[in-house]
């Protein structure tokens, strides 16, 4: 043994897998050259072989058992393919109704289920026509005649009882008509979500892109304004703020036209929201000779 | 004896009482010799005197007032109800405020100079009772004389204003004209009916008015982005040698006249709806212009190249440089005209 042999635990850990892949390598090229190591490795190895063996009972004994519980999940698992769907169902049910509280509930849900078949069959109303007025087309020579269509459909009876039936001067054909319509009964249609349609309408004056902005600027000053013009301006002011409006109003209702004719008419678009602007600021000054105002006050 | 030390007591106390209020009825400002205001040589910025406190001038009767100031003062006077309004800086750290035939005033201090003790905010108003209008002054003439250094803010009702020679500028009016000029510090000026005219002045201007002309001329900016504003409803706009590089002067239904230069990297934005647009520039001029004008014309005198053109009814626009497009204009007209001329001199 050299200076560069391993000790007895790392040459165990190597056995046992247990070192660092380098140390690993380090070890066996090292017993390839060192007889002594490549012996003492040779010799743990039989010791490990030894102790195994002497432990192998012990370390199998869970293999049978997990053998066993393999076997019966098979087992199980050939007894459902096996058992017929009665029996299925059977077990099934034996399983459910094993608690008596889900035995309880079930009885009482049977009972009402049977109680509210009971009421829906005896509900004469709910299947059958009611007295109908014929409305079918009659001539002018007959007079209106009423018939109860449920007598018609009555079974006859042995007993005598006044079956309310007033005599008609109907033709079979006819009778055999009312019926077919009197019992009809359009097939109900399930309500289903239809998808929405939107029906998009352009308007005539459709906006352009931006001109909505200054319009509501300038609806809401308009409302500022047309409250306080009198109590705020002079009538000599008050002329010429109206002049003024007029002119900036005119000039938008003409660019306006433009660019409804041409909307790809930038020079226009341009001149047009100059023109808002202008009255922006023109319904802008009467609001803050308000506000001066107020403020002198 | 005991009466006579009695009558010697009694009558002390009265020498005593008629001293006190003599004392008490007697001016408070010492009459001394106004001190004259150079004709010229106004300093547009003006150097704060290093002098010692001055003495007040007198008065010239109930309703004038004085009260010593720091020199770079803000004088506030928040309400004038109706009169011709003269302000004029000068030399002195004082201001003095008179009022002819109206109300009387009186002054508030805001705020002192922690180091001189000096007043540096002062509201002038009327006395309670002098006015039908609490703390508005009113009268036929109010002459207001405040530090070249001071800044002025004024409200007032129907007011015909003058100021000269002040720092800074903030007047509001619902009524009245005003006129500005040697104001270094920048102005803010609006009216709802009258005219704004300015003069020799700089800074960041703001002139507004409704129905009136806005007039400047002489104007340049204090500091680099300075902007020059101009805006009226139906009056006419005339800039003459504005030397701001950012303009923008709008008028609704008048006209707009720039007599001046476009400087190098300036912007000039100039709209109207129903007037016209002239320029007159100097032959050397440099811009890159945008005219939009629906259904106005354009008539220019400068060797324009096109960049691009639109002409469609009621939408035409002219993109075109001239020279090295140093300047961006801006012009918006719906049925004016806008004509670019050369200034009269240079014309051959």
């Amino acid at each position: 043994m050299n200076e560069k042999c391993f000790e007895q635990g790392t040459i165990q850990a190597f056995i046992d897998g247990e070192t660092t892949p380098a140390l690993s390598f380090e070890i066996t090229g090292h017993a390839a050259a060192c007889d002594n190591c490549a012996a003492l490795i040779a010799r743990s190895e039989e010791e490990n072989e030894a102790v195994f063996a002497m432990l192998d009972r012990e370390m199998n004994t869970l293999v049978p058992t997990q053998r066993l519980w393999n076997s019966i999940t098979a087992a199980l698992a050939d007894e459902k393919k096996q058992a017929s769907i009665w029996d299925r169902i059977r077990s099934g049910i034996r399983t459910v109704f094993a608690g008596p509280s889900i035995t309880v509930a079930a009885s009482v849900l049977l009972v009402f289920g049977i109680f509210a078949a009971v009421l829906t069959l005896r509900d004469p109303g709910a299947n059958q026509p009611g007295p109908l007025v014929a409305s079918g087309p009659v001539a002018a020579s007959s007079p209106p005649t009423q018939t109860n269509i449920a007598a018609v459909d009555a079974p006859a009876s042995s007993e005598k009882v006044d079956p309310g039936i007033t005599e008609t001067r109907f033709r079979p054909e006819k009778v055999k008509d009312l019926i077919r319509t009197a019992e009809y009964r359009p097939q109900r249609q399930p309500v289903r979500a239809q998808p929405a349609v939107v029906v998009e309408t352009v308007p005539a004056n459709r906006y352009i892109a931006g001109e909505d902005s200054y319009l509501r600027t300038i609806a809401s000053l308009n409302q500022n304004v047309d409250a306080r013009k009198d109590m705020l301006m002079s009538p000599s002011n008050r002329i010429a703020f109206e002049r003024d409006l007029a002119v900036v109003d005119d000039s938008i209702n003409k660019m306006k036209q433009v660019v409804r004719k041409d909307p790809k008419n930038q020079a226009a678009k341009q001149v047009l929201y100059s023109s808002y602007q202008n009255k922006i600021d023109l319904l802008n000054s009467v609001v803050e000779r308000g506000e001066l105002m107020a403020s002198l006050q | 004896m005991q009466v006579l030390v009695s009558k010697f007591v009694l009558a002390t106390i009265l020498v005593c009482l008629a001293i006190g209020l003599a004392t008490a009825q007697a001016p408070v400002v010492k009459p001394q010799k106004p001190m004259p205001v150079p004709a010229s040589g106004r300093s547009r910025y003006p150097e704060p005197p290093v002098e010692a406190p001055e003495p007040l001038t007198p008065r010239r009767g109930p309703n004038e007032k004085a009260i010593a100031v720091s020199a770079d003062v803000s004088v506030l006077i928040p309400c004038v109800s109706e009169a011709h309004v003269r302000i004029n800086g000068w030399q002195r750290n004082e201001v003095r405020v008179f009022v002819r035939n109206g109300s009387n005033v009186g002054f508030k201090v805001h705020e002192t100079d922690p180091k001189t003790g000096k007043p540096v905010w002062v509201v002038v108003r009327g006395l309670p009772g002098s006015s039908p209008m609490p703390d508005c002054i009113t009268g036929d003439r109010i002459d207001i004389e405040v530090p070249f250094g001071a800044s002025l803010k004024i409200s007032g009702r129907e007011i015909d204003t003058r100021i000269d020679s002040v720092k800074k500028v903030e007047i509001k009016s619902i009524g009245g004209n005003v006129s500005l000029r040697n104001v270094s510090g920048g102005i803010l000026a609006e009216t709802f009916e009258g005219d704004v005219t300015v003069e020799n002045s700089s800074g960041q201007i703001s002139l507004k008015t409704t129905t009136g002309n806005i007039v400047a001329f002489g104007v340049s900016p204090g500091q680099v982005g300075d902007i020059f504003k101009a805006s009226t409803s139906n009056g006419l706009i005339t800039l003459q040698n504005v030397d701001h590089r950012q303009i923008d002067a709008n008028s609704v239904t008048g006209d707009l006249l720039f007599d001046g230069k476009f400087l190098s990297g300036g912007i000039y934005t100039f709209k109207t709806s129903d007037g016209a647009i002239r320029l007159v520039l100097p032959k050397e001029s440099s811009f890159r212009m945008v005219a939009w004008y629906g259904f106005g014309m354009i008539e220019p005198e400068f060797a324009m190249k096109t960049l691009q053109s639109d002409v469609s009814p009621g939408g035409k626009r002219l993109i075109a440089s001239v020279g090295d497009a140093d300047a961006t204009v801006n012009l918006t007209t719906t049925r004016g005209r806008i004509s670019i001329a050369k200034q009269a001199s240079e014309k051959p």
